[in-house]
Parts: structure tokens; C-alpha cells; sequence
């Protein structure tokens, strides 16, 4: 179990050292990343200017160093758009709202996708089975930009019932993490159903049946128990998936999360800030990555790490 | 989302009608029978076939040039609503397009993309991928590690940035979608090739001294392919979406050239006075996506061996 620890724990830091290296690498893809910083009608002084305060006239090597030991510290520089303020700072202002439409989506996608994927197993081959499939089918085909544009259409120009952008209360959520929900219905309503159909062949559940136990009780309290474990660990890297996922959602609907500060970064060409947010998200997908695998053996007494 | 997830667990329902029974008729017979029986892939293949038909012969098929704006036409409602104009049945956008004639183009990028980055990621992920299960130890942990690495990046958000640092365009947006997406494509290669390079024809081959790129490009790899023409199957309707996610968010292909992605865009801003400017691409995305994700489904059933016919 501390092998396993100690080389879990050292996989993930090595994946983080792998993050920040890429996080550092993607902005020198061009070569000179503060052409790309500035506006093109930028004077050659602005150029050496700001080349000079990034400490980029500085080798490589050294910009490198100097990235990594401030990126240790979570100091991606300072934003060129919001003058003067921390990049990882805006990140981390940004985070909460981030971090609330991820749980409101992930809360509607197990409410709607347990029964559904439940169902579909129980009733298996039946108009229920064909309806939930074909949700879920249907649900993973539909582009999430396309169903936030539906949404607005719908209930915000044309019932009015809740706002199309920003985040003002439970209602301006609601929009949103719906849209950020429906993929994960889809994909979640299929692992609920093939792995209740798995479990539902299993020689306890003929037990619980020869019991004489109610079907509900055989289906709910037997099955799903078992059935619930590969799901709670894909329900669980979902978050991670969801903080990068969310961007276009966020986009879509002026959600002031981390997703839209990123694009409107990117727009502005804020390099600082899309580095921090990318190297935050990729941190928060090993953490939670770690955090379900070390999980997954407390949770399921049949499987010890070895 | 990984491709190879896209459309994992959805087995049951497209096999249900597959005649699994083995049969004195060759595996092709078997194969096509099994397609005209299962309904839903044979229903996904049309799709696919009618898109790929639309892209080929485009500039026959489309009404007008799509990029032509009649801007006493702008807006017209499509056919069945009141106002429409006869020669254009779907409508036109804000500067007076057709748009059945900029969906008709659109699917040209999104097959294009949606194939080149597919086969692209499949080139990268089952080099790396054989090489990593082949040889094991150093080789593989470096490309494990690797695979550990990309896997956390979020996709959209990377895509997006390294598309906004190198500039948009249709070459940039493969690239990045192709190389982007190599990693489930490598690990199923990977675990494959491990567990064929110490089955008994490979020692055999190595015994009578076959060298490691023969062993490898004769005996491990035409063992794999099957796995990488499924993930294929689901990388290209994946990529689709996300070539449309980045136009969308105007950082993909140019705006001059007709897109779902940008015709999605477009019609953002006019989704009270021009609902169908949306309303059409995003419904050819989820169309053309569903086809290819049903007919992939059918796909991963007959060749890869894990959930094959004979199963």
C-alpha cells in the first residue's frame, strides 16, 4: 500500500513537472512569444519595453529557471489586461464560479442519469431501454455550444423565464449547468446501465431473488450498491474533465469563471493568464485523478492495492 | 472527452439485432448481414455516406455560391415560415447567404478535419503506442509519462491557446486536433502490443531472427489495427465537434471559408430575428456525429475481438 502510495504520489508529481514544462513551452511555440503580447502597431521600444519587464531578453535556460522556480510558487507574472494583478490571482478569484457550475452540472447529471441508466438495465430491450439510449446517444452527438444556443433561444429571448449570461443567483445557473450536464447524462446513463447489467447476472442478486426480496429492493439496494462503484469513480474524474470542459459553456454564457477569463485572455492575448489557467485546471485533473485512484480501494474492500 | 469513450458502453442496444450465431457463410457475408440486421449502424453508414457524398460533389449540389450575399435577402425565414424566399428553402443569414448552400460546403471542412486529425492522432498514438508496449520498460515509461501528461491538459483550453499562439487556419486546427488527441489511441495499442509481444508467434519469430521493426510491422501490428480503425470511428466524430468549438469561438478556421462552426457563431447574435441560422449547422453537427458514433458502435462490435460476434 505505501509502494503503491509512494509511486502514485511520485507519477502525479512527475506529471505536474511534465505540465509546467509544456505550460512553459506553448508560449515559445512561435519563438518569440512577446511579438505575440503585443498589439501589432506596437512601437520597437514597447517591444524592447516589455521584453525587458517579462525578462525575456534574458537565454532561455535562464527564462527557464526563473519560470519554474516562480511557478513552484504559483507566479505566472502579472496580467497585461488587468494591470498589476497576479495571474494565479485571477485564477483563484475566478475559481469559486468555476467550481459551482461544475457541482450544479455534475448534480444534475447523477439525478438525471442514475434512474435513467437504472431503468434502462431493469427494463432491459424495452421502450424504456430504446428511450434512455437514445437520450443518451443523442445527448453525446449534440455539439454543448449548440444546446447553450437553444437554451437562450428558448428560455431566455423568448419566454424571458431566466437570464441568457453572467451570474446573478440560483436562476442565471441554471442555464448553464444544464448545458454542462447533458453530455455527461449521456455518457453516465450508459455506464449506470452496463454496469447494472453486469451485476444484475451476478449469483448474489439470484440470491437476493430466492430470499423473496421486492424487485426494488433486490434492484436498488443490491444491484446499484455494486453497481455505483466504476460509476462514482467516473462521476469523480468528471470534475476534473468539467473545469476544462466548461469553457465554451462559460463562454457561451458570460459565466465569470475560469474558462471565460482564459478566452478572454486568449482574445486579448494575456499570455500570463492563460498559462496559469491552463497549468491550474491540468493540477486540478492529476489532484482529482490521485484523489479517485486512492479512493477507489478504501471505497471497494475487494480491491487492495498491492 | 477521450475518444475512445465516446460511444464505450453503449454495446448492448446496437447488438441486440446482430445475429451472433456462427454460420457456414464468410466472415464478409456474416460482417454485411450483421450490418443490414443491426438497423441503427446501417442507418449511421447512410449518414455518413450522404455527407461524404455532399463534400465531393458540393459545388454541383449547392444551390449557390456560399459565400454570395444578396443583402436585400438577409434573413429570409426558411421554407415552411411565412416570408421565405422559394430559392432558398433553408433560409439565408445575416448578410443574405443560403445557408443550405454554406451547410452543404460546411461539411466539406468537418469531414476533412474530422478525418485528417483521426488519422493523424491514429498515426502518432500506434507508433508510440507499439513502440511503448513492444519494448516496455525506459521506452514505455517515457511514453507513459507522456500520455499522463497530456491527458491532463484540458482539451478545449489547450487547443484553444496553442490555435491562438500559432494562428488560426484550417492546417493549424489539424495539426493541433491531431497531434492533440494521439493518447487513446496509444494506450490501447500499448496494452495490446504488451500483451502480444510475449505470446508464442512473436518469441517464435524472434527465435528465428526476426529483427524487432519485422516483428513489430509484420506480427504485432496488423493485430492491433482493429482497436485503432474503432477509436478512428469515434476521433473523427469528436474532432468534428471540436473543429466547430474552436471556429465557434473564433479562433479555428478562417471566417472566410464556410464552417458549422462559423455559421454557429453567426447566427449567436441573431438567435431572436434569425433562430434558423443556428439552428441548421448545429443540427448537421449532431446528425453527422450520431451517424458516425452509430456506425462506430457497430463497428468496435465486429473487429475489435473484446466484443466481437462470436462473443
Amino acid at each position: 500500500m505505501v509502494r503503491y502510495l509512494a509511486n502514485r504520489l511520485f507519477r502525479s508529481a512527475m506529471a505536474i513537472v511534465g505540465i509546467l514544462i509544456v505550460v512553459f513551452f506553448i508560449l515559445h511555440l512561435t519563438g518569440d512569444p512577446v511579438r505575440l503580447m503585443l498589439p501589432p502597431q506596437a512601437s520597437e521600444e514597447d517591444y524592447v519595453a516589455m521584453k525587458k519587464a517579462l525578462g525575456m531578453d534574458k537565454p532561455l535556460g535562464e527564462q527557464f529557471l526563473h519560470y519554474m522556480l516562480g511557478a513552484l510558487h504559483g507566479d505566472f507574472g502579472k496580467s497585461l489586461r488587468f494591470r498589476g494583478q497576479s495571474a494565479m490571482e485571477l485564477v483563484t478569484e475566478r475559481f469559486p464560479a468555476t467550481l459551482q457550475l461544475a457541482f450544479a452540472a455534475l448534480v444534475i447529471s447523477v439525478v438525471l442519469s442514475v434512474p435513467l441508466g437504472l431503468i434502462a438495465a431493469v427494463k432491459r430491450y424495452s421502450i424504456w431501454d430504446n428511450l434512455a439510449m437514445s437520450i443518451a446517444l443523442v445527448g453525446q452527438a449534440m455539439p454543448n455550444f449548440w444546446l447553450a444556443l437553444l437554451l437562450i433561444s428558448v428560455f431566455a429571448v423568448k419566454l424571458r423565464w431566466l437570464p441568457s449570461s453572467g451570474r446573478s443567483g440560483v436562476h442565471s445557473l441554471i442555464l448553464p449547468a444544464v448545458t454542462l450536464a447533458l453530455f455527461m447524462v449521456a455518457r453516465t446513463t450508459r455506464l449506470v446501465r452496463s454496469s447494472m447489467l453486469e451485476v444484475l447476472g451476478e449469483d448474489y442478486i439470484r440470491t437476493a431473488r430466492g430470499k423473496g426480496l421486492h424487485e426494488w429492493a433486490v434492484n436498488v439496494r443490491h444491484a446499484l450498491r455494486n453497481a455505483a462503484l466504476p460509476v462514482v469513480t467516473v462521476i469523480g474524474l468528471d470534475l476534473g474533465t468539467l473545469m476544462g470542459g466548461a469553457v465554451v459553456t462559460e463562454t457561451v454564457f458570460a459565466w465569470p469563471g475560469i474558462g471565460f477569463l482564459a478566452v478572454g485572455s486568449i482574445y486579448v492575448r494575456d499570455f500570463p493568464v492563460v498559462q496559469a489557467v491552463v497549468f491550474f485546471t491540468a493540477l486540478f485533473f492529476v489532484v482529482i485523478n490521485l484523489a479517485v485512484d486512492l479512493l477507489y480501494g478504501v471505497l471497494d474492500p475487494r480491491i487492495r492495492l498491492t | 472527452m477521450p475518444a475512445h469513450e465516446a460511444g464505450a458502453l453503449g454495446t448492448e442496444m446496437n447488438t441486440k439485432g446482430q445475429d451472433r450465431r456462427p454460420s457456414g457463410s464468410t466472415p464478409l457475408r456474416r460482417v454485411m448481414g450483421s450490418l443490414i440486421r443491426a438497423r441503427t449502424p446501417l442507418l449511421g453508414l447512410v449518414v455518413l455516406l450522404s455527407v461524404i457524398f455532399l463534400t465531393v460533389f458540393a459545388p454541383v449540389i449547392a444551390p449557390h455560391n456560399p459565400n454570395s450575399q444578396e443583402l436585400e435577402l438577409r434573413l429570409k425565414p426558411p421554407f415552411w415560415v411565412e416570408g421565405t424566399v422559394t430559392a432558398y428553402p433553408l433560409g439565408t443569414d445575416q448578410l443574405g447567404r443560403d445557408i443550405l448552400s454554406r451547410l452543404i460546403y460546411g461539411a466539406r471542412i468537418s469531414m476533412l478535419v474530422g478525418f485528417m486529425t483521426a488519422g493523424l492522432s491514429g498515426l502518432v498514438g500506434l507508433t508510440l503506442g507499439l513502440l511503448a508496449g513492444y519494448y516496455g520498460r525506459l521506452v514505455d515509461g517515457i511514453i507513459s509519462r507522456i500520455i499522463d501528461v497530456q491527458l491532463a491538459f484540458p482539451f478545449v483550453l489547450l487547443a484553444l491557446s496553442i490555435v491562438a499562439i500559432l494562428g488560426g487556419g484550417l492546417l493549424n486546427v489539424i495539426l493541433v486536433l491531431g497531434i492533440g488527441g494521439w493518447m487513446s489511441f496509444a494506450r490501447i495499442v500499448r496494452a495490446d502490443a504488451q500483451g502480444l509481444s510475449i505470446r508464442e508467434f512473436v518469441q517464435a519469430a524472434r527465435c528465428l531472427g526476426g529483427s524487432d521493426w519485422r516483428i513489430i510491422t509484420r506480427h504485432i501490428l496488423p493485430n492491433v489495427l482493429a482497436p485503432v480503425i474503432v477509436i478512428g470511428s469515434f476521433a473523427v466524430s469528436t474532432n468534428i465537434i471540436y473543429e466547430a468549438a474552436l471556429t465557434f469561438l473564433g479562433v479555428g478556421v478562417s471566417p472566410k471559408i464556410p464552417t458549422w462552426g462559423s455559421m454557429l457563431a453567426d447566427g449567436r447574435d441573431y438567435l431572436s430575428a434569425g433562430w434558423w441560422i443556428a439552428t441548421w449547422p448545429g443540427l448537421a453537427i449532431m446528425v453527422c456525429v450520431l451517424g458516425i458514433n452509430l456506425f462506430g458502435d457497430w463497428l468496435r462490435d465486429v473487429l475489435d475481438p473484446r466484443y466481437g460476434l462470436e462473443r
